[in-house]
C-alpha cells in the first residue's frame, strides 16, 4: 500500500479546469475551485449531471488533462506520476479498450503493462474472466462484444493489477441489471476489502447503494459533501415494513398512530415487487437451468488475487456469492410467500439489509417481547449497510404495544386471514 | 528488465493491431506479391538481353517495394497513435505504470520489427524470382557470364579526372563578371539597386560556366583525343580478370545512323609519354551506356589507370561525355548478395526514418493532416535532388539559404538511394549505409521524434484535437 500523505488517497485544493478555444479564449470552465478529500478505504461518490465535470476531475486526478488552477494530489504524488499508477484501477467513462484483441489477450496486454509475470497474467487473467462471467466468450474479439460486455471486461482490466484505488466513471452504463448488482456488490466486497474506489456516476441509486461519502456537483462546481447515511436520512417520517398484517391488527396500529399524532396522515399500501428483483430471479433461473447465451453470464464472486483483508479470504468470497444468490432466493421465498401467507412480521429499517425471516418472526409472536439482537456473525454475513440513523423506537413501541394488546385478548396463536403480499405503513 | 517488457507489450500490440486489419494485410500481401509476380512474368515474356530483363526487374521491383513499404509505414505509424488518441484507447493504456516516452517507444518498436518482418518477406521474394530469371533467362553462356559480371556482382565505380583540365576557378569567375556588366548595362532597372536579383543572376552564371567549361575538357572534337586518369582501382584484392570502363556519348551532330566508332589507348602509365594498348570498338549506339572489358594487367599496383580518348575523323561529330557518370572504370568489389543486404539495409533505414516521422505527426497531429504533412515531405525527399537543383534559380542569396537550411530537415531519400546502383551491379558502399544512418535515422530521425516526443509528453490526451 502507498504511504499517504495526510492519510488521504485524493486530496484537491481549488481544483479548476477551464478548456479554452485554439486561440486561447475561455470557452467553458468545467470544472471550478473543487476542493475534495478522501480517505483510504472509502466509497467515495462523485454525482452530478451530465456535463457536471465528474469525468474532466477524473482525468485531471489522472493526468489526462492539464490542471488550470489549484492543485491536486492522488496517493500523494502529483496527477500524471507514472509511479502511482501501479496503484490505480481506472474505468474510463466508456470502454475505450482494442477492439482487435480478445478479452483474455487484452487482459494480458494490461497485466503486461504493470509488469506481472507470466504465471501471475495468467491466473488473474483466468480469475477476472471468471468473476465478470466472460470465461466461454474469453476468445472473441472484444470489437464484436456487447456494451454491458465491453464494461465488464473494462472493469477486469482495471483490477488487473490488484489497485489500492480504483476510479470507477460511469461503472453500470450500458449494464443489465444483473451485471449493475454484480457490479456494486463488487464495489461494496473491494471497499471491504481495504480498497479506495471513487466513483463518478450519475444514476443515483448506484451510487447511494455502495458509497459511504458522496460529493454532488452542478455546473463544475461543488453543490453538497458529505456521508450518505447523513445526507439521505430523512426526519420526517417513519417507515414500517411488515409481512401482511390482519385488518384488525392493521387497525389497531393506525389506531394507536392516530392517537399519538393525530395530525398525521397515514398511508398504508402493499408494497410491489421491484422490477430489479423481479428480473434477477428470472434470470438467475434460467442460468440455473444452464440455457445456452452468447453473451456473458452471471459471474462468480471476486477475484480472488484481489488484496483481502487477513485471514477473510474464504469468507469474503463465500459472502459475495451468498449476496447474489441471497438477493435471488430472497425474492424467490418472497414470491413463493404469496401463496402461503406470511410467516411472522418482518421490520425492516430503510435499507437493502437482507431481511431475516426468524428475526422478524419472533418480533410478532406472542413469546417474544424484543426483536432479537443482531449478533456480530450475523453482520459479517450481510455486509452492506445498514441505514443506522432510522429509529426504531416508535416501530418497536408499536409492536410492544400490539403483542401486549393481543396477549390481553388471549388471542388465539394462528392467525386465520392471511393475505398474499406485504403490508407497507 | 520490466521496463522493455512494458514497451514490448506496446510493441506486440502493434504487431496484433497490423495483422488483425485483415484488409491492410490483405492489400499489402496482393500487391507486394502481385508486382513482383507480374514483373518477372513480364521480363520472362519480353525480348532482350537476360542482363537488362534483370537489371529492370531488380530496379523496378525493389524501388516499388520501398515506396510501398514506406507508404504502409506512414499510414500505419501515424494510424496507430492517432486512432489510440480519438477512439481514447490511450486512456486505459497511459494510466497504467508507463510513461509517454516509453509508450513512443514501444510503438517505434513495434514499426521497427514490422518492417523487418515485411521487408525482409518481400525483398526475399525478388531474390527468389532474380534467382529464377537468371536460371531461365540466358540463352547461351556469353548471357550467363554477362549476368555474372554485370548484374550478379557488386562492382566499385571511380571517376576519372581528366588531365587536361584546368584550374577553371578564374576563368569562370572571369566570365561571369563580363557577362553581369553586360546585363547591369542592357538591363538597369532590373539589376541596379537590387542586390538580390545581382546575387541570384550571378550564382546561376557561374554555375552555367562552370558547367559550361567542365564539359569542354569532356568534350573530343573529330579527330581530337581526352586523357582520362583513374585512381584507387584495387581490382586485385577480388581477383577480377578484368576492369570495365563504362561510358555514355552525346555526339554534336546526332549520327545519322547513331553510331559512333571509339578508339582507346590504355595503360598503368600515361599513354601520350609511354605508349599503350590500343583498341578500337566499332559501330557503338550513343546515348546509351557501354561497357569496355580492359584487361586487370593494365592497372599499376597502386590502382591508377589511363585511358586516352580518341575521336576518329570517321564519326564527323564531336563526341561529349556528359557528367552524370559518362564515365568511369569499375571492378568487382564484392558479391551481389552482400549488395543485396546493404540495399534492403539502406531501405530498411529510409523504413525506420519514415516511422519516426510517422509517429511524430501522429503524436501531433490528426491523422489526415498527420498524412498530408508526410506525404510532402516524403514527396520532397524522393525529389530531393531535383530540389536542390531547382533551388539554384531561387532568387536571392537569403531565400535561397533559408531553403537550403529548411531542405536540410527533410529526408533525402534520393541522396540514400541503392536501387541504381544494385541493378547495374554497382557496390552500395558501405559509406552510404552508414551515412544514411547516421544522417538520416540518428540525426534527422532523432530530431523529429524528440519533436513529436515534447509534444506528446505536454499535450491534453483527453482533448481530441480535430
Amino acid at each position: 500500500m502507498v504511504d499517504v500523505k495526510k492519510n488521504l488517497v485524493i486530496e484537491t485544493a481549488g481544483l479548476t479546469k477551464i478548456f479554452r478555444d485554439f486561440w486561447g479564449h475561455q470557452r467553458v470552465i468545467a470544472v471550478e475551485d473543487l476542493d475534495l478529500a478522501i480517505h483510504p478505504r472509502e466509497v467515495f461518490g462523485l454525482l452530478g449531471p451530465n456535463g457536471s465535470g465528474k469525468s474532466t476531475t477524473i482525468k485531471m486526478l489522472l493526468g489526462l488533462l492539464h490542471i488550470t488552477r489549484g492543485w491536486a494530489r492522488i496517493l500523494g504524488e502529483l496527477p500524471g506520476d507514472v509511479r502511482i499508477n501501479t496503484h490505480i484501477g481506472y474505468l474510463p467513462e466508456e470502454t475505450y479498450l482494442y477492439p482487435f484483441l480478445n478479452a483474455r489477450e487484452t487482459l494480458d496486454f494490461y497485466g503486461r503493462l504493470f509488469g506481472l509475470s507470466r504465471h501471475e497474467r495468467q491466473r488473474r487473467i483466468e480469475s477476472l474472466l471468471e468473476m465478470v462471467g466472460l470465461t466461454a466468450v474469453s476468445r472473441r474479439q472484444i470489437g464484436q462484444y456487447s456494451k454491458g460486455m465491453m464494461r465488464r471486461i473494462g472493469l477486469a482490466q482495471a483490477l488487473i493489477n490488484d489497485p489500492d484505488l480504483l476510479i470507477l466513471d460511469e461503472p453500470t452504463s450500458g449494464l443489465d441489471p444483473i451485471g449493475t448488482r454484480q457490479i456494486k456488490d463488487l464495489i461494496c466486497e473491494l471497499g471491504r476489502r481495504g480498497k479506495t474506489v471513487l466513483l463518478c456516476s450519475h444514476l443515483l441509486a448506484d451510487v447511494e447503494d455502495v458509497c459511504d461519502q458522496i460529493c454532488i456537483l452542478y455546473g463544475g462546481k461543488k453543490q453538497t459533501e458529505g456521508a450518505v447515511r447523513e445526507i439521505l436520512v430523512s426526519n420526517e417520517a417513519s417507515e414500517i415494513v411488515s409481512p401482511l398484517l390482519k385488518s384488525e391488527t392493521l387497525t389497531k396500529i393506525e389506531d394507536i398512530i392516530r392517537h399519538d399524532y393525530p395530525d398525521y396522515q397515514l398511508d398504508v399500501h402493499t408494497p410491489r415487487e421491484r422490477l430489479e428483483d423481479l428480473f434477477l430471479r428470472i434470470v438467475s433461473q434460467a442460468h440455473a437451468a444452464e440455457l445456452e447465451t452468447s453473451g456473458a453470464v452471471i459471474g462468480s464472486g471476486i477475484g480472488d488475487f484481489l488484496t483481502d483483508i487477513s485471514g477473510e479470504t474464504d469468507t469474503s468470497r463465500r459472502v459475495l456469492d451468498q449476496l447474489v444468490k441471497g438477493r435471488t432466493s430472497q425474492v424467490e421465498s418472497t414470491a413463493a410467500g404469496r401463496g402461503s401467507g406470511p410467516s411472522g412480521v418482518q421490520l425492516t429499517p430503510i435499507s437493502e439489509t437482507p431481511v431475516r425471516p426468524d428475526v422478524l418472526d419472533s418480533l410478532t409472536a406472542p413469546s417474544s417481547s424484543a426483536p432479537i439482537p443482531v449478533d456480530a456473525e450475523d453482520e459479517r454475513e450481510y455486509p452492506l449497510k445498514k441505514d443506522e440513523s432510522v429509529d426504531r423506537s416508535v416501530i418497536e413501541g408499536l409492536l410492544h404495544k400490539h403483542i401486549d394488546s393481543e396477549n390481553e385478548k388471549d388471542a388465539s396463536k394462528n392467525h386465520p386471514d392471511t393475505h398474499n403480499g406485504h403490508n407497507k405503513t | 528488465m520490466i521496463l522493455m517488457s512494458r514497451i514490448w507489450a506496446i510493441s506486440r500490440n502493434l504487431i496484433k493491431e497490423f495483422l488483425r486489419r485483415r484488409a491492410l494485410v490483405i492489400f499489402y500481401i496482393l500487391i507486394s506479391s502481385s508486382y513482383t509476380f507480374l514483373f518477372a512474368w513480364w521480363i520472362h515474356n519480353n525480348e532482350g538481353q537476360a542482363d537488362e530483363k534483370i537489371q529492370t526487374f531488380l530496379s523496378y521491383s525493389l524501388s516499388l517495394t520501398a515506396v510501398m513499404l514506406s507508404l504502409l509505414t506512414f499510414f500505419f505509424s501515424i494510424a496507430t497513435i492517432s486512432r489510440d488518441i480519438k477512439r481514447k484507447e490511450i486512456f486505459t493504456v497511459l494510466t497504467k505504470p508507463l510513461s509517454r516516452g516509453k509508450y513512443l517507444a514501444g510503438k517505434f518498436l513495434g514499426m521497427a520489427v514490422l518492417n523487418l518482418v515485411l521487408l525482409v518477406s518481400t525483398t526475399g521474394v525478388i531474390l527468389g524470382f532474380a534467382y529464377l530469371l537468371k536460371y531461365t533467362e540466358p540463352q547461351s553462356d556469353y548471357e550467363r557470364a554477362k549476368l555474372d559480371e554485370l548484374v550478379f556482382v557488386a562492382r566499385q565505380g571511380v571517376q576519372p579526372t581528366n588531365l587536361d583540365m584546368p584550374d577553371i576557378k578564374s576563368e569562370v569567375e572571369k566570365k561571369v563578371n563580363d557577362k553581369m556588366a553586360e546585363l547591369i548595362r542592357s538591363d538597369p532597372q532590373i539589376y541596379q539597386g537590387n542586390p538580390q536579383a545581382v546575387d541570384a543572376m550571378r550564382f546561376n552564371l557561374t554555375k552555367d560556366y562552370t558547367n559550361e567549361l567542365t564539359m569542354r575538357y569532356r568534350t573530343a572534337p573529330t579527330d581530337g583525343t581526352i586523357l582520362w586518369h583513374f585512381t584507387g582501382i584495387k581490382p586485385k584484392d577480388h581477383a577480377n580478370k578484368s576492369v570495365i570502363l563504362r561510358y555514355k556519348q552525346e555526339p554534336y551532330p546526332q549520327p545519322p545512323d547513331d553510331h559512333v566508332v571509339n578508339e582507346w589507348m590504355i595503360g598503368p602509365r600515361n599513354p601520350l609519354d609511354f605508349g599503350g594498348k590500343g583498341l578500337r570498338t566499332d559501330k557503338q549506339i550513343v546515348r546509351t551506356f557501354h561497357e569496355l572489358p580492359i584487361p586487370v594487367s593494365e592497372v599499376s599496383e597502386e590502382g591508377e589507370l589511363y585511358v586516352l580518348y580518341h575521336n576518329p575523323a570517321i564519326n564527323r561529330a564531336t563526341i561529349v561525355f556528359p557528367t552524370d557518370n559518362g564515365m568511369q572504370a569499375l571492378y568487382v568489389a564484392g558479391g551481389f548478395m552482400g549488395n543485396f543486404i546493404r540495399t534492403v539495409t539502406i531501405i530498411y533505414l529510409h523504413l525506420l526514418f519514415s516511422s519516426c516521422l510517422g509517429l511524430a505527426m501522429g503524436a501531433w497531429l490528426s491523422f489526415p493532416v498527420a498524412v498530408l504533412l508526410v506525404l510532402v515531405v516524403y514527396v520532397l525527399g524522393l525529389c530531393s535532388t531535383f530540389v536542390d537543383s531547382a533551388l539554384t534559380w531561387a532568387a536571392g542569396e537569403t531565400l535561397r539559404t533559408t531553403m537550403n537550411f529548411i531542405l536540410k530537415i527533410f529526408p533525402k531519400y534520393s541522396l540514400y538511394d541503392p536501387v541504381p546502383k544494385i541493378d547495374k551491379g554497382l557496390i552500395v558502399p558501405y559509406g552510404m549505409l552508414l551515412s544514411c544512418l547516421g544522417y538520416m535515422v540518428l540525426i534527422k530521425g532523432g530530431l523529429v521524434s524528440l519533436f513529436g516526443y515534447v509534444v506528446f509528453k505536454f499535450r491534453e490526451l483527453a482533448r481530441v484535437i480535430a
